[in-house]
């Protein structure tokens, strides 16, 4: 009897002891996994913090609305904003139709080795480097036309945002459930009617927000508009002409002499990121799922 | 010719019911709907039907039982061509419905569909409105004139699969926002409104609760009057409450086709028997 009152009380501790090992683990990486979120969203703060911070005290509404001056004459970012909106716009309009048809395509016929070509072609594009863009439609178009324009930015902006749309665009689609598709087909539907009804309905938060990385990735791109788009000092809404953006202009005042460019570049930065999450914000609410 | 033939066949349904007042066993003299000869599949190399010959006469519930994976999803399938989207699949053999083989080449898949509905094991309502759901195959088959007939068709689809007085108030919210069993009614409604002439349901009732589950078999015994349905259904109860014949499929072989009551009582297969009672599956 003693004897196994004895192992009952054994086992009891043994299992005790584990039971306090794993809730020693168990804590110890939420912790751990908890302090890297912290870690990455802080750091993020920060960023956004400082820059807030430093771009607020040259802030002003006359800022928004000038165009570049020299030095000690004030001068802003007005013909910036529109540009890098313009060319940002044009860029959408080819790059979105252009990528999200490829990602359906992708996704719904992208099986055989065609599919598999263009995948692999999309995802080298995606980790070229935003200059060779830029060369590329210098070479290919600037040259041709004889001068830099707000077209040929918005075609370097396109040529970057069309893998990633495409990449994103197909992930969201491969998302909804096959049952969804065979409900579509088995009341007579055909399959491009099951994709233009069922299926992108079904991802489009999905594609907005894959469409929303693209956009944001763009408007944020210096190298492939100082070849193409170059830049202007005017307000210009030719799309023919050398078009001011905000990155370019950012880039200009950050590298000036002057402390008051300096800071007019922290304004800048300050506006870019504004507008950044306005768009994203907008198009969140746009494309909320309402069924 | 034809005319006379239906001359004869009109008189048979109406003598199911005998002169003592009992139901005749009329199921023989229906006419077939679906007649299918020697059927074989195959997921690429590995075959997953042999030789399959069975008969399903109009307007009667055929169940078809077995163990998981014995085929019988892969056959209900098999009838409206909804294997079609896998890849590797391939039919030999013959799927008659009202005479016409369905793998004929040629054959438009699309207006095969729309005779032959479907609902599937796990229901799945488009990310719509209640309504757009049901509208959405009469929508794609141009089959409502204006809008008011579309909304009668709606309407009438939704009160034949008995969800009607649940759903006539909130018509415009989204379907998700209803539950299993109400979802999977929906469903029913969205096959019914393109007006097919069968129903094929994959396990309709397995993933929903006793009294949901209730509600569909009521809806199937009810739809018989003006549908030929073929049910999928991993439950032995479910088979003998709704269908008017049962087959029984194991390892992707048909190894007995008869009368529910039959099959459930007094199967003529051993198989069949050691199925029923439990001894394997």
């Amino acid at each position: 009897m003693e004897n196994i009152a004895d192992t009952k009380q054994t086992n009891f501790a043994s299992e005790q002891k584990a039971r306090n090992r794993r809730r020693l683990i168990s804590s110890l990486m939420t912790t751990l996994t908890a302090a890297c979120a912290i870690f990455v969203v802080g750091l993020l703060l920060i960023i956004l913090g400082y820059i807030a911070v430093r771009g607020v005290a040259s802030l002003n509404l006359q800022f928004l609305i000038d165009t570049p001056k020299p030095v000690g004459e004030g001068g802003g970012i007005g013909n910036a904003i529109v540009g890098s909106f313009l060319m940002t716009g044009v860029a959408s309009l080819i790059g979105l139709p252009v990528g999200i048809a490829a990602g359906v395509y992708l996704a719904e016929y992208g099986d055989g080795w065609f599919g598999h070509i263009v995948r692999f072609v999309a995802d080298t594009m995606t980790g070229i480097p935003s200059i060779i863009v830029g060369i590329f439609v210098f070479t290919v178009f600037v040259l041709p036309m004889g001068r830099q324009s707000g077209f040929a930015g918005s075609l370097a902006l396109a040529i970057i945002m069309i893998p990633i749309v495409a990449r994103t665009t197909e992930e969201m689609i491969r998302l909804v459930p096959k049952s969804m598709r065979e409900g579509a087909l088995a009341l007579g539907a055909p399959n491009w009617r099951v994709t233009w009804d069922i299926v992108l309905p079904a991802a489009k938060s999905g594609i907005a927000t894959g469409a929303m990385l693209a956009i944001a990735r763009v408007s944020g791109e210096t190298a492939p508009l100082l070849f193409t788009a170059l830049n202007s000092r005017f307000y210009n809404f030719h799309l023919d002409q050398p078009m001011a953006s905000l990155t370019v202009q950012i880039y200009n005042y950050a590298t000036g002499p002057f402390e008051i460019e300096w800071k007019m570049a922290w304004a800048a930065t300050l506006i870019l990121m504004l507008l950044i999450l306005i768009i994203n914000v907008a198009v969140r609410y746009l494309t909320r799922r309402r069924f | 010719m034809i005319p006379k033939m239906a001359q004869i066949q009109t008189p048979v349904i109406a003598q199911s019911v005998r002169p003592d007042g009992r139901e005749h066993d009329n199921v023989y003299l229906k006419a077939n709907k679906i007649s299918v000869e020697n059927l074989n599949f195959f997921y690429g190399k590995s075959q997953a039907l042999h030789n399959i010959s069975l008969d399903i006469k109009e307007r009667e519930v055929m169940a078809f039982i077995g163990p998981s994976g014995c085929g019988k999803s892969t056959f209900l399938r098999t009838l409206n061509r909804m294997n079609d989207t896998i890849p590797g699949a391939r039919v030999e053999g013959q799927v008659l419905i009202d005479g016409k083989n369905v793998y004929e080449a040629g054959t438009d898949v699309v207006s095969l569909r729309r005779k032959v509905g479907m609902v599937f094991q796990k229901s799945n309502p488009f990310p719509k409105s209640i309504f757009e759901n049901v509208a959405y195959g009469v929508r794609i088959n141009r089959m409502a004139a204006n809008t008011a007939n579309l909304n009668n068709r709606v309407e009438k689809a939704l009160t034949d699969a008995a969800l009607w007085d649940e759903v006539k108030d909130r018509l415009k919210t989204s379907a998700f926002g209803l539950s299993g069993g109400q979802q999977q009614r929906l469903c029913i409604a969205r096959a019914l409104a393109v007006e097919p002439e069968v129903i094929l349901m994959d396990e309709p009732a397995s993933a929903l609760d006793p009294i949901a589950t209730q509600k569909i078999e009521e809806l199937i015994v009810e739809l018989k009057k003006n549908y030929t349905i073929v049910i999928v259904t991993h439950n032995m109860q479910q088979a003998a409450r709704v269908s008017d014949k049962t087959s029984f499929f194991l390892l992707g072989k048909l190894i007995e086709t008869n009368s529910t009551n039959k099959v459930f009582t007094k199967p003529n297969e051993k198989l069949t028997e050691d199925y029923i009672t439990g001894r394997f599956g």
